[in-house]
């Protein structure tokens, strides 16, 4: 199913049914948090990464529609058998959708959606230049996180999701997914 | 005399000699070429030398024979060989003296002290002990000499030798290229014997196939740029002969006449080996009790020329015996317990002298059943096809076959041992490097210490004009890693070892 006939699917299905419920909300904010990589390589070279996720989404009930921006997960470790110098970016937007439900004061939710990323990395030492990689791969991630709201717009945030991502780069695969644990603010209108 | 002779030298002419096109010889080698020119012009005679036939009588010298010749006159081992001079004995000294006593030329030499009989179908004593040796001496000719004196730890013997004089001069006097100004090399002289100049072609795959098995085998096959292995096509009888000493395989040669047929030939001629025309297995190696400082062309080796079918043997009978003459080596395999034993490196009373290159440590040997040899080799069995690193390393007397060469070459390091590469994936996450590990060691043989390593490079099937410095290494290194490379980067390398001076080992190789 291509993404325009899933987003009309979502429009057509979804939007009339939460209508019903509270109407149309707005919601944006920005977590804050690291990456685990599950590759063990990975986790040797570079460990974790503080990563901030910006993100907005719109609210039809128990239903949430939203994007984000994977960033500022710069890292840098040593890499392979003589441990070289080097320096791993991953970037990207995402888009997804949840559900949320009220339990009490908090709003425990789920979501799945897909990311668009941009991977790099880089040696220090410029005779490993042609061994520098930049590319791009689409991924996805599922997850899900609780929101507590402190007053009539502000909430608290915290989420747990998997991030997906397989990487290409030369004569090399490279399986960068792994964990992502953030927590943050947000405000809701 | 030798003023009739110089008559004959007055006389120009063209005379080509040794020139044969059959085999990898004889082809642009050193061809002796008489060019019509005038002798007045020349200042020096260099193209002539002078052979004196000393024979010991219980270490009385008295010489027997002088003999002016045309021929190439030249020290081995030139310049310095620091620690490559075994003394075994005082040397026995020979004097040219011209009129009025002056002394005119001085040489030190040495004398075969044993005959090794090719090995036989049974154990028997396959050496003879030489108590009355005969040995022909080369020296540079001198037009106004006129006294010869030996001298042999003080017994002496003089001579005048314009009395004795034995002049061989061709009627049309051959005129010989200078020998190369860079000599610091081995010449291998191979000499037939016996043939007619229908059946040279028979003395040339004898000989090319003993100059192949002999390039091929450790410690030659380093140093093969460093090694000059020439056939010469000797017409004149060298007197050689079966059955010598009453020993069917045993083949005895005229020191004399193949010294003299060496001299002649205007190659260069540190060893001879002699190839005599016969089908019937034989041969026979001179050794001169572990000295190779001067005169070392009189230990020379004998085999049978063969044909087609014996070819195998009869390169390997020749490499045997040149293993006796030119490395002084003892046969490894058992007389039975007869005594007299010449002192070598591969048949020793233990084997701690070798322990340090080879793990062999067998019981009995030569002539000595209570001595020990070191793993198989081509000095206990024909079939062998190398020389132990017993005989090849050896640094105690009278010296492996490794320090022996490196007296002629001058090159007192070998090439690096086991160099090898390995091909090492390195996981770089986005990325694989792929690294070449090349590791080594320093040749056990080297006679000192390497200073540093030169690392060359080309692309694998690149041509080897494409080789480039790559790095240079200190000399306590053992490997190293070429990074960088992609998938589909291969490499061929050259390594030379350096010693302080800036010599140069030959090079060891590997590759992708």
């Amino acid at each position: 199913m291509s993404t325009k006939k899933l987003l009309g699917w979502i429009f057509a299905w979804i939007l009339p049914l939460s209508s019903a419920w509270a109407g149309l909300r707005f919601e944006g904010g920005a977590l804050i948090g690291a990456r685990f990589f599950q590759n063990d390589d990975l986790k040797n070279a570079y460990g974790g990464a503080l990563l901030v996720y910006p993100h907005v989404s719109l609210v039809f009930g128990p239903v949430f529609l939203g994007g984000g921006y994977h960033f500022g997960e710069t890292q840098r470790g040593s890499v392979g058998m003589f441990q070289d110098a080097a320096e791993l970016m991953v970037a990207g937007p995402e888009i997804f959708v949840g559900l949320q439900a009220k339990l009490g004061p908090v709003l425990p939710y789920v979501k799945a959606g897909a990311g668009f990323y941009s991977y790099e990395q880089k040696f220090l030492a410029a005779a490993l230049r042609d061994f520098n990689v930049k590319g791009r791969k689409q991924g996805f991630c599922v997850g899900g996180g609780l929101k507590l709201p402190i007053g009539r717009v502000f909430r608290l945030a915290f989420a747990f999701d998997y991030l997906s991502l397989h990487a290409s780069g030369i004569d090399s695969e490279l399986d960068m997914s792994g964990i992502r644990a953030l927590g943050g603010f947000g405000l809701f209108f | 005399m030798i003023k009739k002779g110089l008559l004959f030298i007055l006389i120009s002419g063209t005379l080509i000699l040794g020139n044969s096109s059959i085999g990898g010889f004889g082809q642009g080698q050193n061809v002796i070429k008489a060019k019509a020119a005038s002798r007045e012009t020349d200042a020096e005679i260099n193209d002539m030398v002078m052979i004196v036939e000393v024979q010991f009588q219980d270490g009385q010298p008295q010489i027997t024979r002088v003999l002016t010749v045309p021929g190439l006159y030249r020290e081995a081992g030139r310049g310095a060989r620091p620690g490559l001079v075994p003394t075994a004995d005082v040397p026995s000294l020979v004097m040219l003296f011209g009129e009025g006593g002056r002394q005119l030329f001085e040489k030190e030499f040495h004398m075969p002290r044993f005959l090794t009989v090719p090995m036989g179908e049974q154990a028997s004593l396959d050496i003879i002990e030489l108590r009355n040796p005969k040995v022909a001496v080369v020296l540079p000719y001198f037009e106004d000499a006129s006294r010869a004196v030996v001298d042999n730890q003080g017994r002496r013997t003089s001579v005048d030798v314009r009395l004795i004089e034995e002049t061989r001069l061709p009627a049309q006097m051959p005129r010989f290229e200078r020998a190369a100004a860079n000599a610091d090399k081995l010449h291998v002289l191979i000499l037939s014997n016996g043939y007619s100049a229908g059946s040279l072609s028979s003395f040339y795959a004898a000989a090319d196939a003993i100059r192949g098995f002999l390039l091929s085998l450790e410690p030659f096959s380093g140093s093969t740029a460093s090694i000059e292995v020439n056939a010469y096509p000797n017409m004149a009888d060298l007197g050689c002969y079966h059955n010598c000493g009453g020993t069917d395989r045993l083949i005895c040669c005229n020191g004399t006449s193949v010294v003299a047929a060496a001299a002649s030939s205007g190659y260069l001629y540190d060893e001879i080996i002699v190839v005599h025309n016969s089908t019937v297995y034989g041969g026979g190696g001179y050794t001169d009790g572990g000295n190779y400082r001067t005169n070392s062309y009189t230990s020379f080796a004998v085999t049978y020329g063969g044909d087609a079918s014996s070819r195998s043997t009869v390169k390997a009978v020749a490499v045997h015996e040149f293993g006796h003459s030119f490395g002084n080596l003892c046969d490894e395999y058992s007389y039975g317990g007869t005594p007299g034993n010449p002192v070598c490196v591969n048949c020793r009373p233990a084997c701690r002298d070798w322990s340090a290159w080879d793990s062999g440590c067998l019981q009995s040997c030569s002539s000595r059943t209570d001595y020990y040899r070191p793993t198989n080799s081509i000095m206990n069995v024909l079939s062998a096809g190398e020389f132990n690193q017993a005989s090849i390393k050896a640094d105690f007397f009278p010296d492996g076959l490794a320090k022996r060469l490196a007296f002629f070459t001058g090159i007192v390091l070998l090439a690096p041992e086991n160099f090898t590469v390995q091909r090492i994936e390195n996981n770089l996450l986005l990325a694989k490097e792929y690294v070449n590990r090349l590791s080594w060691r320093a040749n056990s043989g080297n006679l000192v210490d390497t200073s540093s390593y030169k690392l060359y490079a080309k692309p694998k099937d690149a041509d080897d004009s494409q080789y480039g410095l790559w790095m240079t290494l200190n000399g306590s290194a053992t490997s190293t890693d070429h990074r960088y490379l992609k998938k589909n980067d291969f490499f061929t390398y050259k390594l030379v070892a350096v010693d302080a001076s800036g010599r140069e080992s030959p090079a060891a190789f590997c590759g992708n």
